[in-house]
């Protein structure tokens, strides 16, 4: 980047009132004060390229803040979007009138459950600056027992009409409770099909023999924070991941790397952490960032140095890999609702459906053939067409008998080549037939295949008190389990947690003395993890996974020219 | 010491249940609170309460009570419902008083009437933990594209 962009970028947003009227206006919502929590109108507005939401507080002023950083790319997103359908039995009976303050789940609600989230600890090993999950010293320690865990999973799946069949045990450090094992069983047992681990690897990567113990309890996916490829970019962990790639591949469990991008801080290596993704594809399934919440109070040029929205990094992953992973190759997850909603209204049963607002995510995959070419899937498969084409066939089916609506179905899913470019497919890969599989014998197990073939890149902006948008709240699919029984959406645990998250974990938890009563060799310094770098960068495979990696995108089938920051290791 | 809670802590002493916790199925599970107070304001002053974003905002500033476990602030019904750990409860939680949440009720602008305020005991296990854990069904949802009339249909095919 030079000097010149560095400075349109870092110019801050100052625009007078008379100016905000004039921006044509895109969306109205709810939204917060950052300040006194009032619950104000929020206008979100076109600004020149950019989405931005604006609130007046009668008492705290005028807050805008960018929402989206690409007005033609927002409007793409929201092509599909929907509203789903919230839970039968919600946990907290309100009509959630007060919301985003009357929540446990409400009625009002607008997705079921997608993936749930259950804390195991409060406790860390690590202490990063930026995180307010974890303990601090003198804190209570929130660690709830199996048999309250099993509790949480199993009011978890009672859901109605779709309960989550995903579960994320997460944390403080989710491998520092002493019982992981047992409890990764429990929650297989209550019928939770796939079973993240959100973890730093680190717990993993030093101890091999737990991560063949999780899997074989069933944990198949660790959600394993990685902020960069240097460790200037991932202080967190970057001299341990090459040990957790180690184990989970002995393991046999699945990656998704999660970085949280920050403008100015690590969002130069978005391009290198896909090609990272690229050598390690036997075991890593996904890169999924996570652009930065900025919760708690922070100064206005402080957030707009280092705000960057979800079109904001998947712009910099084009400059950065030198345009071979497009804007237009992602797709927000609404689109995977025409999927899902063919499916019910040709099958006349519940389906598990990801009915997110757009905003808050969008995806795509790559496929790695066998000549190292690197094809995004949507150089292949025309998905806003695909969708189009299944939301006219749930249009046709309105109405018919079930088996009417059978032969509409099998039509439906015999034009589906019209969708695939054969061509620019990669030979070893045939998306006609999972996509029949899936639409007419509802075969999902072609998915699992897929996903050894393919990298899938995520995005996922969590929001903060400033870009608060109450609609994108009621959507969210993403919930937390609560040891009162409640259930939260995380963007309402995590921007408010001092009337949810730590509130009600500091009902359930334990004073430090008391847990030292049962714990009488604990200190609160012998959690922590301190390493020995020097140690650690001579080990076999942090040589092995830093020294030899491939870059992919500077091989002539691809661009010719190397990705952004591959990094230099000194040997 | 109200009766029902005596019977249970005895009962809770005779069973060797540690301090803090209940037993459901033989099972041990975290209970910070037992029986607590459910106090409601009524027939509030709507230009008072002002609106629902500032009735929102007040249950906001109530939950931000350490000793507030749930509040509810009724534009529509002129109404403030608050589950709070008063001083007697039998706990090592966060405590408050009755008056005190009124002094800070009224800081924001709003009078209570005595008379109509009740004040009853709150099992907090039974009517707030019993009912999230086990929570009732209020609708039948019906799968995408789908009438009432052709769901019911395909599931009496089903049997």
């Amino acid at each position: 980047m030079n000097s010149n962009e560095e400075e349109v970028i870092l110019q801050p947003y100052n625009r007078s009132t008379e100016e905000l009227e004039k921006m044509p206006i895109i969306n109205r919502t709810k939204t917060v004060c950052p300040t006194c929590k009032l619950i104000i109108d929020g206008i979100i507005y076109k600004d020149e390229d950019n989405v931005m939401i604006k609130k007046t507080c009668p008492e705290h002023g005028i807050f805008v803040e960018k929402y989206w950083e690409d007005y033609e790319f927002y409007e793409k997103m929201r092509k599909f979007a929907y509203n789903g359908r919230g839970l039968d039995n919600p946990n907290y009976l309100t009509k959630g009138e007060n919301c985003p303050f009357d929540c446990g789940i409400c009625e009002r609600h607008k997705s079921h459950t997608g993936l749930a989230n259950v804390v195991l600890t409060n406790r860390c090993h690590l202490s990063c600056w930026y995180c307010f999950f974890y303990a601090k010293e003198g804190e209570p320690i929130y660690e709830p027992g199996i048999d309250e865990l099993d509790k949480l999973f199993k009011n978890l799946r009672s859901a109605k009409p779709v309960p989550p069949n995903a579960l994320q045990l997460t944390g403080g450090e989710p491998t520092m409770h002493p019982k992981i094992v047992e409890i990764i069983k429990k929650a297989k047992e209550a019928g939770f099909d796939q079973i993240q681990l959100n973890t730093t690897g680190i717990n993993l990567g030093l101890n091999p023999q737990l991560a063949v113990d999780i899997k074989h309890a069933g944990c198949g996916t660790l959600y394993m924070s990685c902020d960069g490829v240097s460790a200037k970019a991932n202080p967190k962990n970057y001299w341990e991941v090459p040990l957790a790639l180690e184990a989970s591949r002995k393991a046999k469990i699945g990656i998704v790397l999660v970085p949280t991008v920050i403008r100015g801080t690590n969002d130069n290596e978005l391009g290198a952490l896909i090609n990272f993704g690229l050598n390690n594809l036997d075991v890593i399934r996904a890169v999924n960032f996570q652009p930065v919440s900025l919760v708690g109070r922070m100064p206005k040029r402080d957030r707009e140095m280092q705000r960057i929205t979800i079109p904001g990094a998947i712009k910099k992953i084009e400059e950065q890999t030198n345009g071979l992973i497009k804007k237009n190759h992602w797709f927000s997850v609404p689109y995977t609702g025409g999927i899902t909603r063919f499916l019910e209204a040709f099958s006349g049963k519940f389906q598990y459906s990801m009915s997110i607002h757009f905003a808050c995510g969008a995806g795509t995959y790559l496929i790695l053939d066998d000549n190292n070419k690197i094809i995004p899937i949507t150089e292949f498969l025309d998905a806003e067409g695909l969708i189009q084409h299944l939301q006219n066939s749930i249009d046709e089916m309105e109405g018919k008998s079930k088996f009417a609506r059978k032969v509409i179905g099998l039509k439906t899913a015999m034009a589906i080549p019209r969708f695939i470019d054969k061509k620019k497919q990669p030979k070893s890969f045939d998306l006609t037939k999972m996509l029949i599989n899936i639409l007419v014998k509802h075969d999902f197990k072609s998915l699992g295949a897929f996903h050894n073939k393919t990298l899938f890149l995520g995005m996922m902006h969590f929001q903060d008190e400033y870009t608060y948008d109450i609609n994108r709240v009621e959507k969210c699919d993403i919930h937390y389990a609560m040891p009162d029984g409640e259930v939260l959406p995380f963007c309402t645990f995590n921007v408010f947690p001092e009337v949810y998250r730590d509130k009600i974990q500091k009902q359930y938890s334990i004073s430090t003395d008391d847990w030292k009563k049962t714990h009488p060799n604990w200190t609160y310094r012998s959690d922590k993890y301190i390493r020995n770098i020097k140690e650690l960068e001579q080990r076999p495979e942090f040589i092995k996974t830093y020294n030899n990696m491939i870059d992919y995108f500077a091989l002539p089938v691809n661009t010719g020219k190397p990705v952004a920051n591959f990094p230099i290791i000194k040997k | 010491m109200d009766d029902k809670f005596q019977t249970q802590h005895i009962q809770e002493q005779e069973s060797n249940i540690p301090e803090g916790y209940i037993k459901e199925d033989g099972k041990l599970y975290r209970m910070p609170y037992k029986i607590i107070k459910k106090i409601t304001f009524n027939d509030l002053n709507q230009k008072e309460l002002i609106d629902i974003a500032h009735c929102a905002r007040l249950q906001y500033r109530l939950l931000n009570l350490d000793a507030v476990i749930k509040a509810k602030v009724s534009f529509v019904k002129k109404q403030i419902q608050i589950i709070y750990n008063n001083l007697e409860a039998d706990n090592n939680k966060a405590k408050i008083n009755r008056n005190e949440l009124i002094k800070f009720i009224e800081k924001e602008g709003l009078h209570i009437k005595n008379d109509k305020m009740i004040e009853e005991n709150y099992d907090y296990y039974k009517e707030f933990y019993s009912s999230t854990f086990f929570p009732k069904s209020i609708r039948n949802a019906l799968p995408y594209g789908w009438s009432k009339e052709e769901y019911e249909k395909i599931k009496a095919n089903k049997k």
